[in-house]
């Protein structure tokens, strides 16, 4: 079944890269939840995540020439999610330094995006999580987001970060430990 | 807790996501049996995995991919139009150097010129100088040749 998805998107790919661009829009209908879905995860619902989201497919559309189709479309994709995630926390964190020091931001970025159709005890648990995942550092939450919330085995959660598996295995158990913690407490108040 | 507790619980988070040894399993197994503390601090930790698995983060973004393909299209055609600018720079650069090397040549040939002839007239230019009267055919002889 893998082969098949594989095969079909490497079709898809070899098309685009011999001009056809029109058939990207097939990866990208294909993968848009998967990778709106990672950066909401990394980032929290908010106005960034459109935008992240939609340079992801720009950048892998970018280096498409360069895909060789050693590892599967999602996984190159995830990267790419969790490396501009990684960026955009840097920047907000870049931005409220500014702000401390008098630059004002547009701020109250979080949980912007609210699902009308999540039932209220949905949006309580996504709420809890996102409030969780945003109290956790980055390089424990990304870990935390692909083999927690994605279903990533360590192996490929460390190809994925291109990080050693014994720091993905450290750094998933402070994670879980760390977050047991979070959630604890923000249950608590 | 205490460093033997310590070294449990580190053992409990690692069963999530390693594969123990037989004998660590044991130990862990046997530990759970004994503590009520461990067993809790594993509810607690199962618990956590299972509420991140059942949080809906599914985000839905109108036209997402109209959007995407917008902003290829755009790229590309982007592309397209630098790379006829950067070809139009490129012939923008190398036009003065062909220019200037083509003035060049064409002074050093009117100068060679001048040297070996003395003079710039347009029977040197045209290279017609060394050819003698004699060589010279009328109009007349031309069609006698032809018996006309």
């Amino acid at each position: 079944m893998t082969d098949i998805i594989v095969n079909s998107d490497q079709h898809i790919i070899e098309q685009v890269k011999s001009g056809n661009i029109n058939s990207y829009k097939h990866i990208v209908a294909k993968y848009e939840a998967q990778i709106l879905a990672t950066v909401t995860r990394m980032l929290g619902s908010s106005h960034e995540v459109e935008d992240i989201a939609q340079q992801v497919f720009i950048n892998f559309y970018k280096s498409i020439a360069r895909f060789r189709g050693d590892a599967a479309v999602s996984t190159y994709l995830t990267r790419i999610a969790i490396n501009l995630s990684l960026n955009e926390i840097k920047r907000r964190k870049r931005k409220s330094w500014l702000s401390f020091f008098g630059k004002k931001e547009d701020g109250n970025y979080e949980r912007q995006i609210a699902d009308p159709s999540n039932n209220a005890e949905q949006q309580a648990t996504k709420d809890l999580v996102e409030r969780a995942l945003e109290r956790l550092e980055p390089e424990l939450r990304s870990i935390v987001v692909l083999r927690l919330m994605e279903g990533y085995s360590t192996k490929e959660t460390a190809e994925i970060l291109n990080i050693p598996l014994g720091t993905v295995l450290s750094r998933l158990a402070r994670g879980r430990e760390k977050l047991k913690q979070i959630i604890v407490q923000l249950k608590d108040r | 807790m205490t460093m033997k507790n310590q070294e449990l619980y580190q053992l409990l988070l690692r069963s999530f996501d390693e594969d123990l040894s037989p004998q660590e399993q044991q130990q862990l197994q046997k530990a759970l049996k004994e503590s009520a503390e461990l067993r809790q601090k594993k509810r607690e930790l199962e618990e956590v995995e299972a509420l991140l698995r059942n949080a809906d983060m599914t985000t839905t973004i109108p036209f997402f991919t109209g959007k995407v393909m917008t902003k290829i299209e755009d790229l590309h055609s982007t592309q397209a139009l630098s790379l006829m600018d950067e070809f139009a720079l490129s012939l923008s650069r190398i036009f003065p150097k062909v220019a200037l090397s083509s003035l060049s040549l064409l002074l050093v040939l009117t100068a060679g010129l001048y040297l070996s002839e003395g003079n710039l007239s347009s029977n040197t230019l045209l290279g017609t100088s060394d050819i003698s009267s004699e060589l010279l055919v009328s109009d007349d002889d031309y069609l006698n040749d032809f018996n006309f």
